[in-house]
């Protein structure tokens, strides 16, 4: 609707904002119109008010701002383009009759000049900081791709403009390549004995000219120049003995650094020179290649004999894990890499397998198999109360080693408590059986999870269970863990009937799942896998307020499923799911968390992490950590003491950072001051660490495990237990079962 | 009298030296768009695969730039791609792959660095690419430009309003830690 016309000229009127002309012509019309006049006057009325009014409000900058505003009058910072030109400066990106222009104008423009230095400073931290970061390249078999393409790749071809480019011709690979690199070693060996010329300058000549090649053809061309990709590679992802010593020194300037008269005696030994060749490798298309490495130090090192192997053969790749196996020692100097950073969230894979290996087939797993640190992570170990305020908890502590008395061992484990549960739980169990399900083990493990649960429920849950497939349909509606015996009789009791399809499954647990669906509790549809399928079909859409989940049983590996997964493959650890997972909400306690170690160069030689040594081909970057509830992780450090003339302060300070729950930054730290004088005296926690650790290089046919038998491993375990579930009493079991298993290896 | 180079050889000189001057830049830029260092390999390979249908002298004044965007344009494409088809089998396996980094990377990132990289992750995405490609890449503002679209001022005031932003949050975390 359009304003009346006259309406508005009152309302100019009244607010002065008419013509001299106007206002005469308006006045005179006034005059004759009281009710018009009136009008007039209340809209005067209204403006002084509203100018009263906003002349009340505090709307002053504070002193402090006014004067900011006041010192920038002039200043090059009222206008974001010509403030934008202070970056431009500092990164040298103007022309240096603007730059010098402006350098003269911050003579006199102070906020300006204060700005341009600090933007001077961030831009020398993130130089500083990317300078620091590891490089990220190629791998080795990309590199070769890449330059061996030239013949593959057809000549460019006039094309039209603005046509667009065809894609890129793949390289012929031949079917099958095998090589033996007897080239690799007289390139190695001779390098390694060149010795400081592998310094800068020598680098760069070879970054231009590809290595000398037996026989000069271009076999040997491509032959040397995979070898010299490949050591780039395998000394970029490895860390280890002997062998990368040499590799990971002739990638650096400081190559003499092993013959120094600092080198740690336990890196290798002054007259140890290593001679390292490459004794097979196999590539094969398609890509990833295959290869192994033996590498071996001279006999007067007295060391031994390392390999690696990397790739898709050999009993990792059988068992479908692509995992490289590494043997042997090495460690890291305190005094040039003082620091460890602390990865969360490590698997347990490894540890299943090898009980898999040893329960189901009464066999020692492979080494390959075997994840030192997977197996110290197999084990809960009761936390510290965290510290007011914080939500993570921090415990270090250590011991001699066990297969290196002289040397020491320490156990950082980070703990976020689980929060406890305040509302309700709705539970629904959806179990679809299927053929596999035949397997009574997997319904044991559930039942005796089921079992585990009961205790910890309250009255005000529920449980609901439905059984689908081979089964009989719902077994238990919903129902209050007070009516403990109608829960007990049907996950005793439920069998076999094929009344009702598995594909009925999802809506089916639908349904029973919202009889009982309540808001505000936590409604949460568990389905339970035997472990050889993914149940399908739970993914409904739209569908708010129920938290589905996957349970798996009986296996080592899980199936996508659009929620948490869970696995449980035996009676402790279907226990600990029960009572760990299924029954408490996931809760993020920590955020962006950082855990670093720092060791002090005064009392620690040289330490290394125990495990860590089979790195898989894929490599993330460190990303900010996230904590739930209920997460810990445990990292063991090997430690090589200091000579006993300096030692001075702490071994080692762990620092752990984070943000808590409402953003606030939160730094714990600990320092760990030395062994116990024996491993018997060192914590419960410790011992089953140690014990975890020992029992993994065993089985991995470490060249450290020499001085263990299974059974010292047995005596190193705690007496009493020490995690809640029983996991360290099936490790028990498990330990002496490998002896039999090996002696009737022999 | 040495032979004139061929077409050929110098297509693979022109790429070996891309190579041994961009690789590690081309990778980390490819990694911060994707987030994975496989991925980003792959397409870096794919990059360099592609400079050997460029002819020679057309590429070879602005190699720097013509690489970033190539390989910016194949990161793009991939993440188009990605959204319309997620794997999620393929996304497990890798993450069960991953046994998180090890410490003897992480040993090699100083403290210090870490802390900025840290913050950086907090900028928004258009001013984290052009701080990448200049601080890590080293590419000009005009270079930027030609990557990424953008207007060189608009580059310009990207990464200032990016290093003051740095500049702020590294003030507030370190008051914050003291």
């Amino acid at each position: 609707m359009n304003p009346d016309p006259m309406d508005v000229r009152l309302t100019s009127h009244a607010l002065g904002e008419l013509s001299p002309e106007e206002a005469r012509l308006l006045e005179r019309q006034l005059r004759e119109d009281p009710a018009a006049r009136e009008r007039v006057e209340e809209t005067r009325a209204l403006s002084e008010m509203l100018i009263f009014g906003f002349a009340c409000e505090e709307a002053e900058l504070t002193p402090e701002r006014r004067r900011q505003v006041l010192d920038r009058r002039g200043s090059m910072l009222c206008h974001p383009a010509r403030e934008a030109r202070l970056s431009a400066l500092v990164l040298g990106e103007l022309r240096p009759v603007q730059a010098a222009a402006i350098r003269a104008r911050l003579s006199t423009d102070a906020p300006s000049r204060q700005l341009a230095e600090e933007l001077q400073e961030v831009a020398q931290e993130l130089r500083a900081a990317f300078a620091t970061q590891p490089a990220d390249r190629l791998t080795s078999s990309q590199r070769f791709r890449i330059l061996n393409a030239a013949a593959a790749v057809p000549p460019p071809r006039p094309r039209p403009s603005r046509s667009r480019q065809s894609p890129p011709g793949r390289p012929v690979w031949p079917q099958r390549m095998r090589l033996t690199l007897s080239a690799a070693a007289v390139l190695l060996t001779g390098a390694f004995f060149a010795g400081s010329q592998w310094g800068g300058p020598a680098r760069q000549q070879r970054a231009e000219t590809p290595p000398a090649a037996p026989g000069n053809t271009p076999a040997g061309d491509r032959q040397s120049e995979f070898a010299r990709l490949l050591l780039e590679e395998t000394s970029r992802r490895w860390a280890f003995p002997s062998l990368p010593l040499a590799l990971v020194e002739a990638e650096e300037p400081a190559a003499a650094a092993l013959e120094a008269p600092e080198a740690p005696a336990q890196l290798l030994p002054p007259s140890a020179r290593p001679s390292v060749s490459l004794e097979s490798l196999q590539l094969q298309e398609p890509l990833p290649m295959a290869l192994q490495i033996e590498a071996s130090t001279r006999p007067a090192s007295g060391a031994g004999r390392y390999s690696l192997t990397w790739g898709t053969q050999g009993p990792a790749a059988a068992a479908g894990l692509p995992w490289p196996h590494l043997t042997g020692e090495y460690f890291f100097p305190a005094a040039r890499m003082p620091q460890a950073w602390m990865p969360s969230g490590l698997g347990q894979d490894s540890f299943s397998l090898a009980r898999r290996c040893v329960r189901d087939y009464a066999t020692v797993p492979p080494p390959e198999l075997v994840r030192a640190e997977e197996f110290v992570n197999h084990f809960d170990y009761p936390a510290p109360v965290p510290q007011p305020g914080h939500t993570l908890s921090l415990e270090v502590d250590g011991a001699p080693c066990p297969w290196a008395p002289q040397r020491a061992l320490v156990r950082v484990t980070v703990s976020a408590p689980p929060p406890p549960r305040t509302q309700p739980l709705r539970l629904t169990l959806v179990v679809p059986l299927v053929n596999t399900w035949e397997s009574e083990r997997a319904q044991f493990l559930l039942r005796q999870g089921l079992q585990s649960l009961l205790p910890s429920l309250r009255e005000e849950d529920s449980l609901a269970i439905l059984v689908t497939g081979l089964a009989e349909g719902v077994v238990l509606e919903p129902t209050s863990p007070r009516d403990a015996s109608s829960i007990t009789r049907a996950v005793e009791q439920w069998h076999q009937g094929g009344r009702r399809a598995a594909a009925e499954a999802p809506e089916a647990a639908r349904a029973l799942m919202r009889s009982h669906w309540e808001e505000g509790a936590l409604n949460r549809l568990v389905v339970v896998s035997d472990g050889t399928s993914a149940p399908d079909g739970f993914s409904w859409p739209g569908e708010a307020g129920i938290e589905r989940c996957l349970l798996h049983l009986a296996a080592t590996a899980a199936p996508s499923f659009p929620g948490p997964v869970w696995q449980a493959d035996s009676t402790a650890e279907a226990a600990r799911v029960f009572r760990e997972k299924v029954s408490r909400p996931e809760q993020v306690v920590a955020d962006r968390c950082e855990v670093r170690v720092r060791f002090n160069s005064q009392q620690v030689q040289s330490w290394r992490p125990v495990g860590f040594d089979s790195q898989p081909a894929t490599r993330q970057a460190p990303s900010p950590q996230r904590w739930l509830g209920g997460d810990q992780t445990t990292v063991l450090y090997e430690i090589v003491p200091a000579a006993p003339s300096q030692p001075s302060g702490a071994w080692l300070a762990v620092t752990a950072e984070y943000e808590s729950p409402d953003g606030r930054l939160q730094r714990l730290t600990d320092e760990w001051s030395g062994p116990t004088a024996s491993l018997r005296e060192s914590s419960a926690s410790c011992r089953l660490a140690a014990a975890a650790a020992s029992f993994a290089l065993v089985l991995r046919e470490s060249p450290d495990s020499v001085p263990l038998r299974l059974a010292q491993i047995q005596s190193i375990l705690p007496e009493s237990p020490v995690d809640q579930h029983g996991l360290d009493e099936e490790f028990r079991w498990l330990l002496e079962t490998t002896a039999s298993a090996r002696r009737g290896r022999r | 009298m040495a032979p004139a180079p061929t077409s050929e050889s110098r297509r693979a000189a022109l790429v070996r030296r891309a190579l041994e001057e961009h690789e590690s830049g081309l990778v980390g830029y490819a990694r911060s768009l994707l987030g994975d260092l496989d991925l980003a390999q792959d397409v870096v390979q794919d990059t360099f695969l592609r400079l050997y249908e460029q002819e020679e002298g057309k590429v070879d004044e602005s190699l720097k730039a013509w690489l970033f965007t190539v390989c910016r344009n194949r990161c793009l494409d991939f993440l188009r791609r990605r959204r319309r088809t997620v794997d999620f089998n393929e996304e497990l396996l890798l993450q069960a792959c991953s046994p998180g980094p090890d410490p003897s990377e992480a040993m090699e990132r100083q403290e210090a660095g870490s802390e900025v990289m840290r913050v950086l992750e907090r900028l928004p995405e258009n001013q984290r690419e052009v701080i990448r490609l200049k601080f890590q890449a080293d590419l000009s503002y005009k270079e930027i430009a030609a990557v990424t679209g953008l207007s060189v001022s608009n580059v310009g005031f990207l990464i200032h309003t990016g290093l003051k932003r740095l500049r702020s949050l590294l003030a507030h975390r370190r008051t914050a830690l003291q």
